[in-house]
């Protein structure tokens, strides 16, 4: 694509995000994304955005990919994350498989697939992964993330360690503890006897390898998020007065606002060039997109007072979010050491 | 939380004691009383307590009433009041606040309540056989407290209050209310004209709706009050008219000390709950890398020189001579270290943070930064309080 079709797609994505998602996003914080707005951004072909046209997808390029998570973090990122799980975790997945007819479903939110990679994550404690037994698949996996629906990717026990797609046996628990991202359910499923398909060995590397290429993605919604969480501060500093005056006039507010506004511009520009960049920059610019993300969200509830504080607000999901998505498709330590080693061109850190 | 009501001999000595001694320990009766706290908490806010407060938006009253039933919650005694505080939020923020914050306003009675209000109301609430609320805020209002709407007009023997109340403490299930409201259009100076009020929550034209949704501390029940025409009796004004704002700036430099111990108990109980985890990565086998140790070290230091400027805020408070600036930074800093202890707590634990009670002490945290005065206002009253002391600053 050229910047101006860029330029294109997403002003006709933030037309759609306003138009169809902004006025739900206080409801899907309450009870989830629904079928509604699941069929509605299928239609627009979101959920398919990076499968190939043979499966149904859209094919897009990285550049428009980008967009579509960036435009839809602004108001709802539950919706970005369910997003981009599905194309850049799943489908990656799905596309080696050759699920040509599930992959089908999914896209067009007919079917609903779970992800279960929490043992490459920081903070895990020897999570027990589900065995296969008599060709079944037994057990249960801790935090799924979109679990509820009809299928699961998970990683097995066993000497192969394969990755394996679940296709039925499924019981999902009632979700007990949930930061963020609370359109979609995190909780405990457990596999009563599911078939499966495997889809290849070293199930768990091969999530840490898919955790690790999606620098750009993680960037995007972190950028998204960042620019959602500010123009709410923004356009709430401008209306809001106090001691007679609008807030933007008191110097901490205007000068720490300005201050993130410029930073989040600096990487949106990086960002836009991120698809041809090598991993050693990917990875600097989603180091400093999440740590931006993460100081913006507190920023932008703090400027709102006893307000942000308030669900309605619509600005304390994003400091939820940013937490989560900082912990729940990041590991941290993981990047630091792979940060340190392109620094230092070899391992450091490490103590 | 009557702090006022003290005993001399209860003054904490942080700082010189004779000529030599420096002593920071915390008299043998209060650790007693520390681990008395420590195991009510531990036995009454289980984890899956906690959890369920919080899930369902409601409010202890069961915790509550044991708290009072096992002493723990003592209000003749503000250092044990002032250690409970820290030690129930340590376990859990929301309940921990729930639990203490029955009497949120009293001091207001206390300090300026004619002797038949303190007869009248005072008995009922140190029993915990009522609960009360400070009613100050208002739509739109916040840090401005001197911008408040709310009328209070007279009439005959009466004064009828109209206007709306907002983020209030208790706001649902509290007997009654010190409410500050305008008697009379301010003159150049805004915070004129304004005055306090105890007002019946049984009274005709009063109503409370629960805020539902908040982010943390979703087991204290937040109300907004709408007084359409509620008439009450002039011998309800708390003091002087027109004095409500001081009235109310006097007891912001109380409660703050109180916030402060709030938000000591959540930094504090993060980190134990760090501690855990690194124990178990220990056991596990798994390396605990430097910036962990260097995380957790700064949590902890942090936490440190809160406790201590707490303490000293207290000690002040309870000297009966409170200094505004170090109450101001007790409570900013203590803030400040509870919502950075809460975000350190879940970067280090990872996925096995999100999933306990750490989740909850993160949204918890963040209110500590917002209510009984931001952050900024805090800020800002330190350096007039140095400017105008110490002739530094602007």
């Amino acid at each position: 694509m050229e910047n101006e079709e860029y330029d294109i797609l997403r002003s006709s994505i933030r037309e759609f995000v306003s138009r169809e998602i902004e006025g739900k996003s206080l409801e899907i914080e309450k009870n989830g994304i629904s079928k509604e707005i699941t069929r509605a951004i299928a239609a627009q072909g979101f959920l398919g955005a990076t499968f190939p046209e043979n499966m149904g997808g859209s094919n897009l390029d990285m550049g428009a990919y980008s967009i579509i998570l960036q435009e839809t973090a602004r108001v709802s990122p539950s919706l970005a994350v369910k997003i981009l799980l599905l194309n850049s975790v799943a489908g990656e997945l799905l596309k080696e498989s050759g699920e040509k007819e599930i992959a089908q479903s999914l896209i067009t939110g007919e079917d609903e697939i779970g992800v279960a990679f929490s043992e490459v994550l920081n903070g895990t404690h020897e999570e027990k992964l589900p065995v296969k037994d008599n060709g079944k698949i037994r057990g249960s996996r801790e935090t799924v993330m979109n679990s509820g629906g009809k299928y699961l990717l998970t990683a097995v026990e066993g000497d192969k360690n394969d990755l394996v797609l679940v296709k039925d046996g499924l019981k999902t628990m009632d979700v007990k503890h949930q930061l963020g991202f609370r359109g979609f359910r995190i909780s405990q499923v457990s596999i009563e006897s599911g078939d499966f398909t495997e889809i290849c060995s070293g199930g768990s590397g091969r999530f840490s390898a898919i955790l690790d290429g999606i620098g750009v993605e993680i960037s995007s919604v972190a950028l998204g998020i960042s620019y959602g969480a500010l123009n709410k501060a923004l356009d709430y500093a401008k209306v809001r007065t106090t001691f007679q005056r609008p807030l933007k006039d008191y110097s901490p507010v205007s000068s720490s606002l300005s201050d993130v506004l410029s930073e989040i511009e600096i990487l949106q520009n990086y960002l836009e060039k991120a698809p041809e960049m090598d991993p050693k920059h990917i990875m600097m610019l989603k180091n400093r997109s999440l740590d931006l993300m993460r100081r913006t969200t507190k920023l932008a509830l703090q400027v709102h007072g006893g307000y942000g504080y308030i669900q309605d607000f619509g600005v304390e999901k994003f400091y939820r979010d940013s937490m989560t998505l900082s912990s729940l498709l990041v590991n941290r330590q993981r990047d630091s050491l792979k940060l340190a080693e392109y620094v230092f061109e070899t391992p450091s850190g490490t103590i | 939380m009557p702090h006022c009501v003290l005993v001399a001999d209860r003054v904490i000595q942080f700082f010189w004691r004779g000529s030599d001694i420096m002593d920071f320990d915390l008299p043998e009766d209060l650790v007693a009383a520390r681990e008395k706290i420590r195991e009510f908490a531990r036995r009454e806010i289980t984890s899956e307590l906690a959890f369920k407060y919080d899930r369902d938006e409601k409010y202890p009253f069961e915790l509550r009433e044991k708290a009072f039933k096992e002493g723990i919650i003592d209000y003749q005694n503000p250092w044990a009041m002032l250690i409970a505080i820290e030690e129930l939020c340590r376990q859990d923020p929301g309940m921990g606040i729930a639990a203490t914050v029955s009497l949120f306003g009293v001091e207001v009675i206390m300090l300026f309540g004619s002797e038949k209000q303190k007869e009248k109301y005072l008995p009922l609430v140190n029993s915990g056989k009522a609960i009360m609320g400070l009613a100050v805020t208002e739509p739109g209002g916040g840090s401005d407290v001197a911008g408040l709407k709310t009328t209070a007009t007279r009439k005959g023997d009466s004064y009828i209050i109209n206007g709306s109340k907002m983020f209030i403490t208790n706001g649902q299930i509290a007997d009654f209310f010190v409410m500050l409201t305008r008697t009379s259009t301010p003159d150049s100076k805004r915070h004129h004209g304004l005055s306090t009020f105890i007002v019946e929550t049984n009274r005709q034209g009063f109503k409370a709706n629960k805020l539902e949704g908040k982010l943390g501390v979703r087991a204290t029940n937040t109300a907004e009050l709408v007084l359409t025409n509620v008439e009450v009796p002039a011998e309800n004004m708390v003091g002087e008219e027109g004095k409500g704002f001081y009235y109310i700036m006097t007891f912001f430099n109380i409660s703050r000390i109180y916030v402060a111990a709030q938000a000591l108990g959540i930094a504090q109980g993060t980190l134990d709950r760090v501690i855990e985890h690194v124990h178990k990565m220990k056991q596990a086998g798994e390396y605990v890398d430097e910036n962990i140790q260097f995380s957790i070290a700064e949590v902890a230091t942090r936490i440190e020189a809160s406790r201590m400027l707490t303490y000293k805020a207290a000690s002040y408070l309870f000297q009966f001579k409170p200094d505004p600036k170090i109450t101001s930074m007790a409570k900013a800093y203590a803030a400040e270290t509870a919502v950075f202890a809460s975000e350190k707590a879940l970067e280090i634990t990872g996925i096995s943070g999100l999933n306990s009670d750490l989740e909850r002490f993160f949204r918890d945290a963040k209110i500590m930064e917002i209510w009984e005065g931001t952050s900024e206002i805090e800020k800002l009253i330190i350096t007039r309080m140095i400017t105008k002391t110490e002739g530094e600053g602007n």
